[in-house]
């Protein structure tokens, strides 16, 4: 009876942390992580992945941003992800021209983790894309929208 | 006239029979036409003479869950072994450092497919892509703006 009990707190056990490491990698799971495996490391990209220490002062956890030439099948790849990501939006903030994604801030909390995210992209005038991913505590709101709009 | 059995029984109830002698007493009543004055040890020593045989059906059934027992505690063991197998599994497919590496740990930028990890020229590049994505102008002000000329 006991060893029966005890199998069934292991049991109980490793399906916690089965469902905590899912919930790990649902942070994770957004379709513009796609963008950043497929053409971050190509000539002509520039991908940035930063965390740690020296990103507290902005009340991040990680910050990973891809900048690229225009490049037709890469916009539609962006424009793609952010219609699928952001349906999971809190905040958006989009500029559209003639049907194209051409500036996009978005906010997405995960309230079970306590951690928002963001992407942003933006359509430069250098002819550029540039797609960022952030993600933070709670308290990096203020600090991003403030960032992001040049006011609160 | 006492008899031989009369004889061992009287020995029995005075508790001095030998092994030899009650298993003669426990013969003759499961073997012989009994007088009506002997009847009525009958249960008393039929069931000692089926004693052996219901010892050796105990043993049995002691042997057989004894042979259970084994069956059913790996059943369960195995049980727990795959789960925690398949635990780490999951967690070795979700989190694999692979492609943490690559998605979310550490200080890297590439360019044009060259790593490079000194912090400052990460930092350099960071601030350089999040510029590239701030509004020069907020649009909902040049439309207000715009409308109300």
């Amino acid at each position: 009876m006991r060893t029966k009990m005890r199998y069934t707190r292991l049991l109980a056990l490793l399906l916690l942390l089965t469902v905590s490491a899912m919930a790990i990698h649902a942070q994770e799971d957004l379709r513009i992580n796609t963008i950043f495996e497929k053409y971050g490391k190509q000539k002509g990209a520039t991908m940035v992945i930063f965390s740690g220490e020296a990103l507290s002062n902005y009340r991040l956890n990680m910050y990973r941003s891809i900048t690229v030439k225009f490049d037709k099948t890469i916009l539609d790849d962006i424009q793609q992800s952010l219609e699928a990501d952001k349906h999971q939006a809190r905040q958006i903030k989009e500029v559209i021209n003639d049907g194209i994604i051409t500036s996009g801030y978005y906010q997405l909390p995960e309230v079970k983790t306590r951690i928002n995210r963001y992407i942003l992209f933006k359509i430069g005038n250098d002819g550029t894309l540039t797609l960022i991913y952030m993600e933070g505590g709670t308290d990096s709101e203020e600090l991003i929208n403030k960032m992001f709009t040049g006011r609160k | 006239m006492i008899t031989e059995i009369d004889r061992l029984l009287e020995s029995y109830f005075e508790g001095k029979t030998s092994v030899a002698e009650e298993k003669m007493i426990r013969h003759y009543f499961a073997h012989h036409n009994l007088d009506d004055d002997l009847k009525e040890y009958v249960s008393l020593f039929r069931f000692l003479e089926n004693e052996s045989e219901a010892k050796a059906v105990l043993n049995e059934i002691r042997h057989g869950s004894d042979a259970s027992v084994p069956q059913r505690q790996p059943t369960g063991r195995y049980w727990a072994m795959a789960a925690i197998a398949a635990s780490l599994l999951i967690a070795l497919v979700l989190l694999s450092p692979d492609k943490q590496s690559t998605t979310q740990n550490g200080n890297y930028v590439w360019v044009d497919g060259k790593r490079m990890s000194d912090p400052l020229t990460v930092m350099k590049y960071a601030e350089l892509s999040f510029g590239k994505v701030h509004p020069e102008s907020d649009i909902i002000e040049d439309q207000l703006c715009f409308v109300l000329e």
